[in-house]
């Protein structure tokens, strides 16, 4: 990812590569932190979101990350202000804005389906929030092209949106956000309705531009690959209610539930019975534990690892080894830089290993015997999820 | 030899039958617009150019008609009368009909049906029903004339609102305004509620937000629905009749009377050729409003 520094690029969209452009006013933008304290929302006697309780700190990029209906968006419009929240309370630097009206928050939002306003040009879609609060049309023009500039979309000023394209959209969104230099952007999957490798230049784009405005992001969106490429910090929602808040590498290598450990990505898992002492009783042989969580003796517990944690044939370093296992090897994968290989070890439970392809060894084939090892400290306990 | 056979064993009952349909479909297609439309028209068009001559037709092109309507000032001024009515029930309608789709639309979800109905159920109604029920309505001893006293405004009941301009202006203006909602209604349902909540959050207020947002996007139906009356007004002939009485004479009475009355046709068809030409008129300017606004 490019280092913030004073000059950026937008992400070339139009075939030609968008000039660095100065560093605007705007760079002294600070953040807010936003706290919601026991938020929740019901309708009737349904509940989209329990009570939750989550600081979100000045500066920061958190996401938000669940599948649809885990309450993500709910939290979302109760910090716009679209929503009232049944109970709890929404704080701003520390005080209450909970009774605040959407209009006079300091917040503005992307939406999902950009909602530009269909009779305005891209310019005067962006001024119209300095419109709005009255600024003169020498400050509005001014701000306008520099924050177009920023975008990359100078010469698009006097587009309609019927002329942009879905990505330039989202440009032009993402400027009439950030123009009235609010405390804190709300951006609703802003990303969804783009085809993969534009998501991928705005995924970039996003994150430099929040790292050079430092305002507050509040991301939210339902996939993982995008949370965790973009965010200093991502909440994990499931069911209406928080399953883990950590840094992206945090939730990735360390999920604390089931559910967690499903969503991001392949994670081998090993159904196990726990015993005494933090050992489980498994399939293939009884394995110890290294967790902060001691299940109870007797209950039904699920052992998460990540394929590429997974180890072939002994390397030097025995000492943090759990145990060393015998497999046969059914299946060879290459995809390129690494081959997914599929093992199968005793009580015939099947794992699955991603190997750096220089690295695998040269008579590996299906059929062949390997031994397979792993560290400890990369073995979770999953918790079930609520 | 096989494969000759086979071909012609799928291709029989499945292709010659959809041929057989399809060529009906295009020749429905084809005609049913020729004979119903164009051709009515043409013969409209054409009969503008003769002239009667001792009862009868004569199929002479001149343009004698259209001469003998410029050149008299009652006839062009019976037009132009016409023509500010209409305009008047568009803008009335506009104007009321935006109101009342605008109170539907802000309405809960759940009422808008209930509320279009209710407010489209004149439709089902026969046409002369409605113009009785707003004759008395209107009339010296009708409800208007004795709400209007009953309040205080009215000493005595006034014959302002019946057989004059300003009846048929009322009357039509209430006939015709389902027309007027229905479009409007329309634009500002297809309004989505994210560029409401985008003005909100950039700090828009309710005014601002319909100042600048919702007049702007529902504008197209708001024309459309003017339109709607406008050219259901110009062309109205029974209304004038029903309730205009002497004073109320539109340019529909005139092109009725040289069919009902003078049976000098050629001459009706001519105004009514001039008719058609303002109503194409009015779409086509009301098309370039709305082209101008509309940009989804």
């Amino acid at each position: 990812m490019a280092v913030a520094d004073t000059t950026m690029r937008a992400p070339g969209l139009d075939g030609r590569a968008p000039g660095a452009v100065p560093a605007p006013a705007s760079a002294s933008i600070a953040g807010g932190s936003v706290a919601l304290a026991g938020i929740g929302m019901r309708y009737g006697a349904l509940r989209v979101l329990h009570p939750t309780d989550l600081a979100v700190e000045a500066g920061e990029f958190l996401t938000i990350l669940g599948p649809s209906g885990s309450g993500k968006t709910t939290i979302l419009k109760i910090v716009g202000g679209f929503v009232n929240p049944t109970e709890g309370r929404l704080l701003l630097d520390g005080r209450d804005i909970s009774r605040m009206p959407v209009t006079k928050r300091p917040f503005n939002t992307v939406f999902q389906d950009y909602a530009l306003f269909p009779h305005m040009t891209a310019a005067q879609n962006v001024g119209y929030g300095l419109m709005i609060r009255g600024r003169s049309r020498d400050e509005i023009k001014r701000r306008v092209a520099e924050v177009l500039a920023i975008v990359g979309l100078a010469e698009r000023a006097q587009s309609l949106p019927k002329n942009l394209s879905g990505g330039q959209k989202q440009r032009v969104a993402l400027a009439r956000a950030i123009v009235c230099e609010p405390r804190v952007i709300l951006l609703d999957e802003p990303l969804s309705a783009l085809d993969a490798e534009l998501r991928r230049q705005m995924q970039t784009f996003l994150k430099d531009l929040q790292r050079r405005i430092r305002t507050t992001f509040l991301f939210v969106t339902h996939d993982q690959e995008e949370a965790i490429t973009m965010s200093d910090r991502v909440v994990v929602m499931n069911h209406g209610r928080i399953e883990q808040v950590g840094a992206p590498r945090e939730l990735y290598y360390r999920p604390a539930t089931e559910f967690v450990a499903g969503f991001f990505g392949d994670n081998n898992i090993i159904e196990g019975r726990a015993l005494t002492g933090g050992e489980i009783e498994t399939p293939i042989g009884r394995l110890r534990l290294d967790t902060e969580w001691d299940p109870e003796p007797g209950s039904r517990v699920r052992l998460a690892i990540r394929p590429e944690h997974l180890l072939l044939r002994d390397s030097e370093s025995r000492a943090a080894t759990n145990a060393n296992f015998s497999a046969e090897v059914f299946d060879l994968d290459f995809v390129g830089a690494l081959t997914h290989v599929r093992l199968k070890v005793g009580g015939g439970t099947a794992l699955k290993l991603k190997v750096p392809t220089p690295q695998l060894p040269t008579d590996i084939r299906p059929g062949s015997r390997v031994d397979v090892h792993w560290s400890r400290q990369n073995m979770r306990a999953l918790r079930p999820s609520s | 030899m096989t494969d000759d056979s086979l071909a012609v064993g799928f291709s029989a009952p499945v292709g010659k039958p959809g041929l057989r349909w399809e060529a009906v479909f295009w020749f429905m297609v084809c005609t049913v617009p020729v004979v119903a439309v164009c051709v009515p028209l043409g013969l409209f068009l054409v009969t503008g150019f003769w002239h009667v001559e001792n009862g009868t037709m004569v199929p002479a092109l001149s343009l004698d008609n259209y001469a003998t309507f410029f050149s008299n000032p009652t006839y062009v001024s019976v037009l132009r009368q016409t023509l500010t009515l209409a305009a008047e029930v568009a803008l009335g309608n506009m104007l009321i009909g935006f109101g009342i789709a605008y109170f539907i639309w802000r309405c809960p979800q759940a009422w808008h049906f209930p509320l279009l109905v209710l407010g489209t159920i004149p439709l089902l109604m026969s046409y002369i029903i409605k113009l009785y029920a707003l004759r008395s309505i209107l009339g010296n001893n009708g409800f208007l004339n004795q709400a209007l006293i009953g309040v205080g405004l009215f000493d005595k009941a006034s014959d302002l609102f019946l057989f004059n301009q300003t009846s048929i202006l009322i009357t039509m203006g209430i006939i015709y305004l389902p027309f007027s909602i229905l479009p409007i209604y329309l634009t500002l349902e297809r309004i989505p509620q994210s560029l409401l909540q985008a003005s909100a959050d950039l700090g828009g207020s309710a005014w601002q937000t319909f100042r600048h947002v919702t007049l702007p996007c529902s504008l197209p139906g708001t024309v459309v629905g003017g339109m709607f009356s406008l050219i259901l007004a110009l062309g109205d002939f029974v209304t004038p009749q029903m309730v205009g009485g002497v004073k109320g004479f539109t340019f529909g009475r005139l092109i009725w009377s040289q069919f009902g009355m003078a049976f000098d046709w050629p001459f009706g068809a001519a105004m009514a050729t001039i008719l058609l030409i303002l109503s194409l008129c009015v779409i086509v300017a009301a098309g370039a409003i709305i082209k101008r606004t509309e940009a989804v």
